[in-house]
């Protein structure tokens, strides 16, 4: 019994200390008005001890409980009779109730959190640990672990998701009840649906089966996905290929257009990228930047390639050997410019530019490509 | 119209912060609204900014003291952890708030920093890397600042 009133006490004296401490903060701003606080609420807390006590023991004189966080007997210290009426009224008003940090004001003790941690002594009202909770669940979703407020007190004494469910609102509950089991999933094994609107957390287990799972539908949203990409279902085109896309040319509708392009027999240029559509005429198309040859496919083998350059009056030709990789044929006939002069016209070198006509015939590939004056041809 | 329901936690501690300022450090309220604050922090005695007085804005968001309040540097400063355009890098405006502390909290806190710039989390990282090349140097860039923008004019 008198165990039971100890210890109530002991957390009506934390009260005032708390109080005391947030007006005063925890620097030492003015050490005298804090000490002067200090005695006043330990003189109130003499009249609450005072009047309580009398009815449970029979100590005499007035006495005060320090606070102590262990659960040792409280020491007792002797302290001036009341004899203020005044502070004896406001101690019983407020007797039952708790100063809660962080909204200033003071509540009644079933509107304090009830905190059975071992990890701190700190109390706080039921509403702002609610508002506390609410905040971190909804601004910080990727961080599961929810401290108490207290100073000091980050990842000592963390909440608890039992201990709150009741003080919380359902959608609260329910979010950080997720978070909490994503926490658990590993990072490897963990990944969200790709389609935006969805994101749903999604668990990879390619690991457990034995297999690389590819296509895929998601459970939540059921649209298809590629499991290996991380992407929406890319059809008609395998993951390899799509990786080597470029970063703007993943979108559905860009896969879709190429199946269209693909139907269509349609060819990029090879430069600028469009897609060209040959309706009637010869394969020579010119793009709007520069010639393309329709059939150039890009290969970037390495093979031999047959130089024969023709001399500007169309009299003597140098034939010769290069590795080159096998380009466009525009690209190729650069190359060949670049080369050291080995055009010889009347016993004078000349450049290699110069020559009225190229024949290239690659190796690898087995393509001629063919310039005279300034037409290529390709075949 | 800002200034209604004014949460009891905000009037008590404007009251605290204007009854008892802590020691070079002032903050008052705007008249318009009462979550807008006015502040100047003098620079630190054995700082690079000792002498200067900074010019800051503190803003309690609406869903202050569960959210950080936002406080930005007006007056120009060399300092690796405050950007040009006066944003503090300090954890306890970002993840490390906790809603048991307060405005005076806060300041005291960029107070410390003033005494105490760390180039190693930086928020400027030109001034964070002349700080680590040639401190001295970095110091006193600081004074000149110091003085040719908080000199309090």
């Amino acid at each position: 019994m008198a165990q039971e009133s100890a210890a109530s006490e002991m957390a009506r004296v934390d009260d005032f200390y708390f109080s005391v401490l947030f007006d005063e903060s925890p620097f030492p701003i003015s050490d005298s008005k804090y000490a002067e606080e200090l005695q006043l609420q330990e003189a109130l807390m003499s009249i609450t001890t005072n009047t309580s006590q009398t009815t449970t023991s029979s100590l005499s004189s007035s006495s005060v409980l320090l606070a102590s966080s262990s659960p040792q007997p409280p020491i007792l210290i002797q302290v001036p009779p009341p004899n203020d009426k005044q502070q004896q009224q406001l101690d019983l008003g407020e007797s039952s109730q708790i100063f809660c940090e962080i909204c200033a004001e003071r509540k009644p003790i079933d509107e304090i959190f009830p905190n059975d941690s071992s990890d701190c002594k700190h109390s706080f009202c039921s509403d702002c640990i609610s508002k506390h909770i609410s905040t971190k669940v909804r601004y910080s979703h990727l961080n599961s672990v929810i401290s108490c407020p207290g100073l000091d007190c980050k990842d000592v004494h963390v909440l608890e998701l039992e201990a709150c469910r009741e003080i919380l609102p359902k959608d609260v509950v329910d979010k950080w009840d997720d978070s909490l089991c994503e926490a658990l999933i590993l990072n490897s094994q963990k990944f969200y649906c790709p389609f935006k609107d969805c994101s749903a957390v999604l668990l990879d287990d390619s690991e457990e089966l034995g297999e690389v799972i590819v296509e895929s539908e998601c459970p939540i949203c059921h649209r298809l996905f590629c499991a290996r990409c991380r992407v929406p279902w890319h059809s008609g085109i395998g993951c390899e290929e799509f990786g080597r896309l470029h970063e703007d040319e993943r979108g559905t509708e860009d896969l879709m257009l190429r199946e269209i392009a693909k139907e269509k027999k349609w060819k990029r240029c090879p430069e600028c990228m469009f897609y060209v559509e040959r309706t009637e005429g010869c394969l020579h198309i010119t793009c709007r930047l520069l010639d393309l040859a329709l059939r150039c496919v890009r290969h970037q083998h390495l093979g031999r390639a047959n130089i024969m350059l023709t001399s500007p009056d169309g009299h003597a030709t140098t034939i010769f050997h290069q590795l080159m990789p096998d380009m466009r044929a525009k690209s190729l006939f650069d190359k060949v410019t670049t080369f050291p002069p080995i055009l010889k016209c009347n016993s004078e070198l000349l450049c290699n530019d110069q020559a009225s006509q190229v024949f290239i015939y690659h190796d690898s590939c087995r393509k001629s490509y063919f310039r005279f004056e300034n037409h290529f041809f390709n075949y | 119209m800002a200034n209604s329901n004014l949460p009891r936690r905000i009037i008590k501690e404007t009251q605290r912060l204007l009854s008892e300022p802590a020691p070079g450090i002032s903050a008052s309220p705007s008249e318009d609204n009462m979550r807008y604050f006015n502040v100047m922090i003098l620079g630190p005695s054995q700082s690079p900014y000792e002498g200067g007085v900074f010019k800051l804005e503190l803003f309690l968001p609406e869903e202050y003291p569960m959210a950080p309040p936002k406080v930005r540097f007006l007056t120009k400063i060399y300092h690796p952890n405050i950007d040009k355009l006066g944003r503090i890098c300090l954890d306890i405006l970002k993840d490390k708030w906790s809603p048991a502390l307060q405005i005076r909290t806060v300041l005291l806190s960029i107070q410390a920093l003033l005494s105490a710039p760390n180039p190693d989390d930086p928020l400027s990282e030109n001034i964070a890397k002349h700080w680590k090349t040639n401190e001295a140097e970095a110091v006193e860039t600081a004074k000149e600042w110091t003085r040719l923008y908080a000199s309090g004019e």
